[in-house]
């Protein structure tokens, strides 16, 4: 159980985490999101022991992090969204010094670093030194580091950040399975590729807390929840679709052409109409989705509004 | 201080991996060398011991301590890891400890490098080794002396020219008020004047 209790740093006269209090349970994953400058960034590092609070109470499982700040970094593991140092070490020396540090030593140490490197698929990198590797990579090191140790509170920084679309959801799945063994907080300005792996998500801006709710009420509250995309080759009639009952609206996808989405009036499922004009009207169409609603909108939504 | 050993390695092996490193040795050695057979006249003077290489320790560290203190945070000054650093379990002590420890090895092994010297006194006459061993034990305090001011500069300032330009010029300070107190070196000369 993690308790975080009137938290607040100052640098100079800003005011970077502003009076945080929240708590997350052992085993939930949680979703940090917001716009650049909210605060994430800070809030993890702060978790993580990084930097003091200028005032407020971090418990991590019963260890407040500024009295037994030794003892509370012994359960974290962090992956930061800045560079580790440590740039001429090879990725096997770089984990090896980790697992060290993390007290783990002999035969342990050996099976929790292969049981790291297997984990992030490092095999080809491991005689590389960090620094001459790519964004990539470099960042699949940061995540090997951080649950190197079986940390019980784990605190990722961007960690898809800097990785291709198929690198992306491998590591979703791994913080998806490393969230049935401990508690994954991760801060990310992407909340939509976190959508399925967070149960819970916190919404931030200018150090401020806007939102603390389960992801899929945060879905449930976007302009696009019960929207369907439909994407065809040929122009679609969307006077036809903006009568069908329910209809809130129709916005046309300016990257891609043939590309609509229609909006759901509140409380409204619109699914089943627009199935049957497309199959009265025999369109030919490539896709068509329902959207289970976009984070990022209500994300978006929130910070203007708490910046006006 | 169970993380000391580790972070004492670490930063040994982070020297060692150095080629800044190498190369101020190799300065060190060559500079003491010429210093000590041209500037002190070593054959002429006290060929039973190494006083004539041993006083010019104080200058010669006041390049050689700089540069390799320089090293001694690098890795977590660069690109704001420091950060990182402090998120691992290792307390300010044992990190600090550990990188000194490590530069004063490196010290001791620049100065255990000037082992030619000593066989080719031996070889040639009669050579006082035990005022040789307090010699090179005296230069190796010293120069923990010198590296715990640079340590001290090293947290005060993150750019390396910066940790180089100042930690020489309170050396210089140092090492000028200690001769002017009159101490002449690490060889014990001072004593054997009185």
């Amino acid at each position: 159980m993690i308790e975080i209790t009137n938290l607040t740093k100052k640098t100079g006269q800003t005011i970077a985490i502003d009076n945080l209090t929240f708590s997350v349970t052992s085993r939930e994953c949680l979703g940090l999101f917001g716009h650049e400058g909210a605060g994430k960034s800070t809030l993890l590092k702060l978790l993580s022991g990084a930097i003091k609070a200028t005032s407020g109470t971090i418990k991590i499982h019963d260890t407040n992090i500024s009295t037994h700040p030794i003892r509370a970094k012994k359960i974290i593991g962090y992956q930061p969204e800045a560079a580790l140092g440590h740039g001429n070490m090879t990725v096997k020396n770089f984990l090896g010094f980790i697992a060290e540090v993390r007290g783990l030593h002999g035969l342990q140490k050996r099976k929790m670093v292969d049981r790291a490197i297997t984990r992030l698929e490092l095999w080809r990198v491991l005689d590389s030194p960090i620094a001459t590797l790519p964004a990539g990579h470099q960042r699949k090191v940061a995540l090997a580091q951080a649950i190197l140790h079986d940390p019980r509170l784990l605190l990722l920084d961007e960690p898809t950040a800097g990785l291709d679309p198929l690198q992306k959801q491998k590591v979703g799945t791994l913080i998806q399975s490393l969230a049935e063994d401990m508690t994954v907080i991760v801060a990310s300005r992407n909340p939509e590729e976190f959508s399925c792996t967070c149960q819970r998500a916190l919404v931030m801006a200018e150090g401020r807390l806007l939102a603390d709710a389960p992801v899929s009420e945060l879905q449930r509250s976007s302009h696009y929840y019960q929207a369907i995309t439909l994407a065809a080759d040929a122009p679609l009639d969307l006077l036809a679709l903006a009568v069908l009952p329910g209809v809130a609206g129709i916005e046309e996808d300016r990257h891609t052409a043939g590309s609509v989405t229609v909006l759901a009036m509140p409380g409204q499922i619109i699914y089943p109409h627009v199935n049957a004009l497309v199959a009265n009207r025999r369109w030919k169409i490539n896709t068509l989705s329902l959207e289970p609603g976009r984070l990022s909108d209500v994300i978006h939504h929130l910070s203007q509004e708490a910046l006006n | 201080m169970k993380r000391l050993p580790v972070i004492f390695k670490r930063q040994l092996s982070s020297y060692l991996s150095s080629p800044t490193t190498y190369l101020s040795i190799a300065t060190f050695l060559i500079a003491n060398t010429v210093l000590g057979l041209f500037v002190g006249n070593f054959l002429e003077k006290t060929p039973e011991n190494l006083h004539a290489f041993f006083q010019f320790h104080p200058w010669l560290y006041l390049f050689f301590i700089p540069i390799i203190s320089t090293l001694l945070w690098a890795n977590e000054h660069k690109d704001d890891a420091f950060c990182f650093t402090s998120t691992l379990p290792v307390s300010a002590l044992e990190l600090t400890l550990g990188k000194f420890l490590a530069a004063w090895t490196l010290c001791a092994l620049t100065i255990l490098l000037n082992f030619p010297l000593v066989i080719t006194i031996n070889y040639l006459g009669v050579a006082d080794n035990s005022t040789i061993l307090a010699q090179s034990i005296g230069s190796w305090l010293l120069a923990g002396a010198y590296l715990s001011f640079a340590c001290l500069i090293c947290v005060l300032a993150y750019n390396r020219l910066i940790i180089f330009v100042i930690t020489l010029a309170l050396l210089f300070a140092v090492s000028t008020a200690i001769t002017s107190s009159g101490y002449v070196g690490p060889s014990g000369a001072h004593l054997a004047d009185r």
